[in-house]
């Protein structure tokens, strides 16, 4: 079954991070550096993991459950709500974010105004990648 | 686009769930086209109008503006 291949392949990527979040930790220790920002990292990759490992066993604990939850990620009107909240949240956060530019501005904090101009550059030059290659495929 | 799916359905007896389990697709979307709050894909068009023996024409109606 396909979403099953899916589901094996999340786990064994929440495994691997797992293991990355322990490699981490067990790092900063080594170097007496716990509680750091790699120690931070790894317990939440290990956090992370640990759901994702948790979902997977609740998801595959019978074909009626699995296919519940293959139904629910794969649903077109959730996938048309998820499309629509994303580009509700782009348009909020570039408004937000210019709203932020000129207050700052205002405010003469030129340093955090400009770095708020960067990511909001780099996202419109992300969202126009992104336009593109969608506009090939389709 | 107004459709008559819920007409259909009780027609044939079946309950949301039932129809929502064929289809693929969840109870709240089968809910969301009763109430013609969300229009449906053309593929799921298709598969509910292969569900009730039916043209897609014949289970939604379509509306010019």
């Amino acid at each position: 079954m396909e979403y099953k291949e899916k589901l094996k392949k999340r786990l064994y990527i929440a495994i691997a991070y797992l293991v990355l979040g322990a490699a981490m930790i067990a790092g900063a220790a080594v170097t007496k550096n716990v509680g750091d920002f790699m120690s931070s990292l790894g317990l939440m990759l290990i956090v992370v993991a640990a759901v994702r490992i948790r979902n997977y066993f609740i998801i595959t604990k019978n074909e009626q459950t699995m296919r519940k939850y293959e139904i629910a990620e794969t649903d077109e009107r959730n996938l048309a709500i998820i499309s629509r909240a994303r580009s509700a949240a782009f348009s909020a956060f570039v408004l937000l974010s210019g709203a932020a530019v000129l207050v700052l501005s205002l405010l003469e904090q030129h340093e955090a105004a400009r770095w708020i101009s960067y990511s909001l550059l780099l996202l419109v030059v992300l969202y126009w990648v992104a336009y593109w290659v969608i506009r090939k495929r389709l | 686009m107004k459709n008559r799916i819920k007409e259909l359905r009780r027609q044939k007896s079946a309950t949301q769930d039932d129809l929502a389990g064929a289809v693929g697709v969840t109870r709240q979307t089968i809910i969301s086209l009763e109430n013609g709050r969300y229009n449906a894909s053309l593929q799921l068009a298709h598969k509910i109008a292969v569900y009730f023996g039916l043209r897609i024409e014949d289970v939604f109606l379509f509306e010019e503006d």
